[in-house]
């Protein structure tokens, strides 16, 4: 039962991993609010992080995980540990997400809904994915090719499980759906900027307390002044009350 | 072909941030206003991206100026636009 987390806590450790050293020891990466400083003819250079290209190598780590699962075993020092396939399926599901939404779904957004910029960065993703996916095939091609012909080996696809095959060719599908996103996330890998809205907002939002905070300081005086005001007559009775008592001993 | 390549990557540089920050527009309310995303003002700013004509007009008509007075071809070792 254990072993058949084994992969989902490797790959666990893997993002753990990657988001400490992406974000913990790279300050750069704190600075996503992108404040390019106001210089003409300076431009601000973006921090390179790491974060989409690990976003895209943990994908094909899991892609690979989970057909790996699919032929029912893997072994480890020698020890078949029999891995339900599950918890690498729903992770890659999980980074499917994760790829796609990583550049605001640039790559599968309609003409409409983009301007000339990201218009032309969507473009080229699909021709850089049509290259990789023409590139893959005459790879498998020529693989077969050789095995057939110049290996002679006997490749009968039928040995293969239903289920296994299923497997496959659902991860090559999610594959080329995701290919523009891996191919974005890879090749820009700095996560956009935190919207200016949202920007905007808190800062609203810090000007508005900061504000809130000036007058309740304001008032405070006034309250300050009361209360010792009170204290005073307070202890002026105190005094009083001190005195008579006193005088009232010596008498 | 190379040639071509490295004069259309080179970025022409901008004074879009400086006449952002005199009309005090925000990204987004500049990138509403010229009708595009508030990255693609980052990426201009950043001198990352070269814009079409029709947006460099949009910039010229927005903030009053000529379009070689917002976009230069070259700029002076001061970091002055020419």
């Amino acid at each position: 039962m254990l072993e058949q987390w084994v992969p989902f806590a490797a790959v666990s450790f893997i993002v753990l991993l990657s988001f400490i050293t992406n974000v913990a020891f790279d300050p750069k990466v704190t600075d996503w609010t992108n404040s390019a400083p106001i210089e003409v003819n300076s431009p601000w250079k973006r921090p390179r992080v790491l974060a989409g290209k690990s976003l895209v190598v943990l994908w094909f780590a899991t892609a690979f995980l989970y057909i790996a699962t699919l032929l029912g075993a893997i072994a480890v020092d020698g020890v078949a540990l029999q891995i339900s396939s599950l918890p690498a399926l729903l992770l890659l599901a999980g980074l499917t997400v994760a790829v796609i939404t990583y550049k605001r779904s640039l790559a599968q957004q309609p003409n409409g809904a983009l301007d000339e910029r990201e218009r032309g960065v969507r473009d080229t993703l699909y021709l850089t994915s049509y290259r990789i996916v023409g590139s893959i095939l005459a790879g498998i091609f020529l693989a077969g090719f050789i095995a057939k012909f110049i290996a002679e080996l006997e490749v009968n696809l039928d040995q293969i499980p239903t289920d296994t095959a299923l497997g496959i060719v659902v991860t090559a599908a999610v594959f080329l759906w995701v290919l523009p996103s891996l191919v974005h996330a890879w090749t820009d890998p700095i996560p956009d900027e935190v919207s200016e809205e949202a920007s905007y907002a808190w800062k609203t939002a810090k000007r508005e307390i900061k504000r809130e905070i000036a007058e309740i300081r304001k008032d405070l005086p006034k309250s300050e002044k009361v209360a010792l005001a009170e204290l005073r007559k307070a202890d002026r009775k105190l005094g009083r009350t001190r005195t008579k008592k006193k005088t009232g001993k010596r008498s | 072909m190379t040639g071509r390549k490295s004069s259309e990557d080179a970025p022409i540089p901008n004074r879009i941030a400086e006449l952002r920050e005199k009309a005090k527009l925000s990204r987004v309310e500049l990138a509403e206003r010229v009708g595009v995303n508030s990255q693609t003002i980052g990426y201009l700013e950043r001198g990352e991206y070269n814009p079409s004509l029709a947006l460099a007009f949009r910039f010229s008509e927005l903030f009053g100026l000529s379009v070689e007075k917002i976009f230069v071809r070259k700029e002076t070792k001061k970091g002055k636009t020419s």
